[in-house]
């Protein structure tokens, strides 16, 4: 191995990528836009239902019923009133209680409840409104439910410190800066193959195992680099950041693999791009899954990123130690010994 | 007897089935310039793909200064310079930088990219980006990088396509200056004016195979047919041409003739050209 062709391959690759206007850009921008969306985005999750009333002649029996439940309502002037406030969202859903409902009841007559929900309401929230009123009308009836309800919960209690949004994202904004970085390196490469470039370097003592070395050392510096800036910069090494740094080289090692593929398979930039753009939105599934609990199911798992993005958010948003996550790391350096070979097979054969 | 800085035996190399270079042999002695002629397609690059490690012989073998190529690429792409036809510079490096690059991959210490773009004129313009460049320039740049590690054998690939004849000019004044260091070159080209000018040897290549291998002087005497071309007023103020062969016994008498008889207006002597042996020799012209 000739170690001493190694640096001056760095310096070069590093030289056209900060040359390249476009790719410079793309870095700087996305580093300050990336910390941008982050700061912008809400810092803590606002876990409160509010629902909406309307009980004309039931109002003080109702509204002290709700107040010694702990549950957050408004009271609304006219049926009408409460169906916008439900269509404009100021309240979650809406609940009109009929005119002389106590009454009724007593009288042995079923009076209708009326509830009104947004259209985008979740099958749980409609479950839950209707076990509200059930719970209401049994309350009115003078007849509540002898039971005694004790909470236990299992695990840490998120309670009140729900994960926002912006933290859900850490692990897609890891995932999308590695794959940019990664995907201006591929296009140099493709550009160094239409060029002829590369075959001026093979000419010289040069062997194919530094060029491929130095290539990785190249994307792994740039990658691991812009990702470990930005976790830097919107706090996502405030836990455990050795295990996050470990998980943001491993990233930056798969990304690698994938860079060289995309550099096999694309023959100028805009290919390499439209590959790219492929290959991120496939590995960016996971940090979706992330950010969308439910959303993705566990094949999801045969995606190698899955490893990275569920390192960073145990560690990021739970603060989990090695302990949960070394698995995770060890298939995840798995996963890059054979992307990274078979991305440095596959550009050879194109080079030969 | 000079040694032999490239020996190619039985060289064959074959894209799927189209035999692109046919069983080659040669020989090229150090210090000597090896014009290798032939027309687009007739297998010079391939030939020097495989002289220079780039392309693996699929029959044959390639020894340059006494190391089997397949074998040995490293260490003897230690040892070449290769100027490619196309340009495959870093446009966005400057010629400083693109000269240095390939310095530190070769291991040259203390280089002095300054003096190397001396010797090809480009010292005022070595801190300039390589795009800003003209076509000559850049090509004067793949000679001097060509240079870098002071090759013992400089393979050229049309090194004065399409340049012009200040460039050209500076270009063959430097490999003439690299013959004088002892430097081996094989020179790949289609100019035959320029592979008379400049080479010991020449190699007629067509279809992947020697058609041809003498120094020009030899190839000339073979092949070539030495005349006298004039042009004489004719009767009614016309100009004809008349041609009269060397190296036969009527040659005097013709010339005796000539000027007795006629009224000589200009003449001169002619020697076939590399092209006229060329096309003699293989059927095609170089286009």
């Amino acid at each position: 191995m000739k170690w001493h062709t190694i640096p001056p391959l760095v310096v070069k690759d590093l030289t056209l990528f900060f040359r390249n206007r476009f790719f410079a850009f793309i870095t700087i921008l996305g580093l300050a836009g990336y910390a941008g969306i982050y700061l912008a985005m809400p810092g803590r999750v606002d876990e409160l239902i509010e629902l909406g009333l309307y009980a004309p002649s039931t109002a003080a029996a109702v509204v002290k019923i709700l107040e010694d439940e702990g549950v957050s309502f408004q009271t609304a002037s006219s049926v009408e009133a409460l169906k916008q406030a439900v269509r404009d969202k100021h309240v979650a859903a809406g609940i009109s209680l009929p005119d002389g409902m106590i009454e009724q009841m007593a009288a042995g007559r079923k009076p209708t409840v009326e509830i009104f929900l947004a259209s985008d309401s979740l099958q749980d929230t409609r479950d839950a409104m209707v076990a509200i009123v059930e719970s209401l009308a049994l309350w009115l009836s003078g007849n509540p439910l002898n039971i005694t309800v004790n909470e236990a919960t299992l695990g840490p209690d998120m309670a009140g410190a729900q994960i926002p949004p912006r933290d859900r994202m850490l692990p897609l904004f890891a995932v999308v800066v590695l794959m940019m970085e990664t995907l201006g390196l591929a296009s140099l490469i493709a550009e160094e193959v239409q060029t002829g470039t590369l075959r001026g370097l093979l000419i010289t003592p040069l062997g194919v195992g530094e060029l491929f070395l130095a290539k990785g050392a190249t994307s792994l510096l740039m990658t691991f680099t812009q990702a470990a800036l930005l976790m830097l910069i919107i706090g996502g090494l405030k836990n455990q950041p050795l295990i996050i740094l470990t998980a943001l080289l491993l990233g930056g090692l798969m990304v690698t693999g994938v860079g060289f593929l995309l550099a096999s398979v694309g023959k100028d930039m805009l290919s390499v791009m439209g590959w790219g753009i492929l290959a991120i939105v496939l590995l960016g599934v996971p940090a979706f899954g992330v950010m969308f609990p439910g959303t993705v199911t566990g094949w999801a798992k045969i995606i190698p990123s899955h490893y990275l993005a569920d390192t960073i958010h145990q560690v990021a948003n739970f603060g989990a130690g090695w302990e949960p996550v070394w698995r995770n790391l060890l298939i995840l350096l798995g996963i890059d010994v054979v992307l990274f070979w078979l991305g440095a097979f596959v550009l050879r054969r194109k080079l030969s | 007897m000079a040694q032999q800085a490239i020996v190619a035996d039985n060289l064959m190399y074959r894209y799927g089935q189209l035999v692109a270079v046919d069983h080659i042999s040669f020989n090229v002695a150090e210090g000597e310039i090896l014009g290798f002629l032939g027309p687009n397609g007739a297998g010079k690059t391939t030939t020097v793909g495989m002289l220079t490690g780039q392309l693996r012989p699929k029959a044959g073998k390639a020894t340059l200064l006494g190391m089997d190529v397949a074998r040995q690429p490293e260490a003897v792409q230690a040892q070449i310079g290769v100027c490619f036809e196309i340009a495959n510079l870093y446009e966005q490096m400057t010629g400083i930088e693109n000269l240095k690059l390939f310095a530190q991959l070769f291991g040259v210490k203390n280089f002095d990219a300054q003096a190397l773009l001396q010797r090809v004129g480009l010292d005022s313009r070595g801190k300039d980006r390589v795009a800003g460049y003209s076509k000559g320039m850049k090509q004067r740049l793949m000679v001097a990088r060509a240079l870098v590690n002071q090759p013992r054998i400089l393979f050229l690939d049309e090194p004065t396509e399409g340049l012009d004849p200040v460039s050209a000019e500076a270009i063959r004044n430097l490999i003439l200056e690299e013959k004088r260091r002892g430097v081996t070159v094989f020179l790949t080209t289609h100019d035959m004016l320029e592979a008379d000018k400049l080479s010991d040897r020449v190699a007629f290549i067509n279809q992947g195979e020697i058609a041809a291998l003498d120094t020009p002087h030899n190839l000339k005497q073979r092949y070539g047919k030495r005349m006298v071309k004039a042009q004489v007023a004719a009767a009614d103020g016309q100009l004809e041409n008349r041609e009269i062969t060397l190296d036969t016994t009527e040659t005097a008498a013709a010339l005796q003739t000539l000027f007795s008889q006629e009224q000589v207006v200009t003449i001169h002597s002619e020697e076939a050209s590399l092209e006229d042996i060329f096309i003699q020799v293989t059927g095609r012209g170089l286009a």
